[in-house]
């Protein structure tokens, strides 16, 4: 239990001072309070999760490939109009960055980095970013579709009642309140 | 873009555009020691005031976490309260941005050869400083 503790801890170590020491501005939270909540909560579940994935024989690039087809499900999860999916996609596109953070780490502890591995980090950002506005892009039409669904009701009640009779228009406002 | 494309452009980037970025870091450098050196304040502290509220609007409207979160959190809270429409007004003006940005990177690139001609010259610097 001791050494699964120790070799815990000198990973976390090890990932903070790598970071710390590239992005000094991780660790100013007076400057930057989201980007240090942020970069703790990315840094403590990507330890873990290198703590966990040195345990099997997962490559490092296989993490990031897990998180590029994460980011494309949470694109297609955004996209389609259901509460449910698009809470999913919410928290894919929230917490799928653990995994672009550990990926190098677990490289670097297994002494597996690569030039591929180099251009799949960034080439994974740039899909992530990709279909997130894609998914944003498509939401956003079926928000658009669902406000004119909202809106639609009354201004087909006001124009009845612009070319109807008195008494008609009178059937049309009482309808109105009814909408 | 494919990815063979950006195996490329990464590959190039990591190997020739560290020298680039070298010299245009003297080059800004030296710029920067040219304004506030001027006896001219007013011109030094409109430079670095424009300077900032560049920096600034960049650091909120960008691809970063941050932004991304902010969208997340605008859509929890389309989905509580369906009939709010803030997500649009910002992803209008994350468009508008990125369409100034594209429209002054066209201007500056296609005024006088500026592309051109700071290639040439920072490749024939690149080599000199090889040949030494």
């Amino acid at each position: 239990m001791k050494d699964i503790i120790s070799t815990f801890r000198e990973i976390r170590e090890k990932n903070y001072g790598y970071n710390y020491s590239h992005y000094p501005y991780l660790a100013q939270w007076k400057r930057n309070p989201y980007t240090f909540f942020k970069a703790k909560l990315y840094l403590e579940l990507g330890t873990i999760l290198v703590f966990l994935l040195l345990k099997t024989r997962i490559k490092p690039n296989t993490v990031t490939v897990a998180y590029i087809m994460l980011v494309i499900a949470g694109g297609i999860c955004l996209a389609i109009p259901m509460k449910f999916l698009i809470l999913v996609g919410i928290i894919i596109f929230y917490f799928v960055g653990s995994l672009d953070w550990a990926d190098g780490p677990l490289a670097r502890e297994r002494n597996q980095t690569s030039i591929t591995g180099d251009i799949l980090d960034p080439y994974s950002a740039l899909v992530g970013m990709t279909c997130f506005w894609s998914g944003i892009g498509l939401y956003l039409v079926h928000k658009s579709i669902q406000g004119v669904i909202y809106i639609s009701p009354d201004i087909t009640n006001f124009t009845s009642c612009l070319f109807t009779s008195h008494n008609s228009s009178i059937i049309c406002n009482e309808s109105y309140k009814i909408c | 873009m494919s990815l063979t494309r950006f195996a490329k452009y990464r590959l190039y980037t990591n190997h020739v555009v560290k020298e680039l970025r070298k010299h245009m870091e003297k080059e800004k450098n030296q710029e920067e020691s040219l304004l506030l050196s001027t006896n001219n304040k007013k011109i030094s502290s409109q430079y670095s005031a424009a300077k900032k509220i560049l920096q600034t609007v960049n650091n909120i409207v960008s691809h970063r976490a941050r932004f991304v979160d902010f969208i997340l959190l605008l859509i929890l809270l389309e989905l509580l309260y369906p009939m709010l429409f803030l997500s649009w007004i910002v992803f209008l003006l994350f468009l508008l941005w990125q369409i100034v940005i594209f429209f002054s990177i066209l201007y500056a690139v296609t005024r006088n050869d500026y592309g051109k001609e700071n290639i040439k010259k920072m490749l024939k610097e690149i080599n000199q400083e090889g040949n030494e």
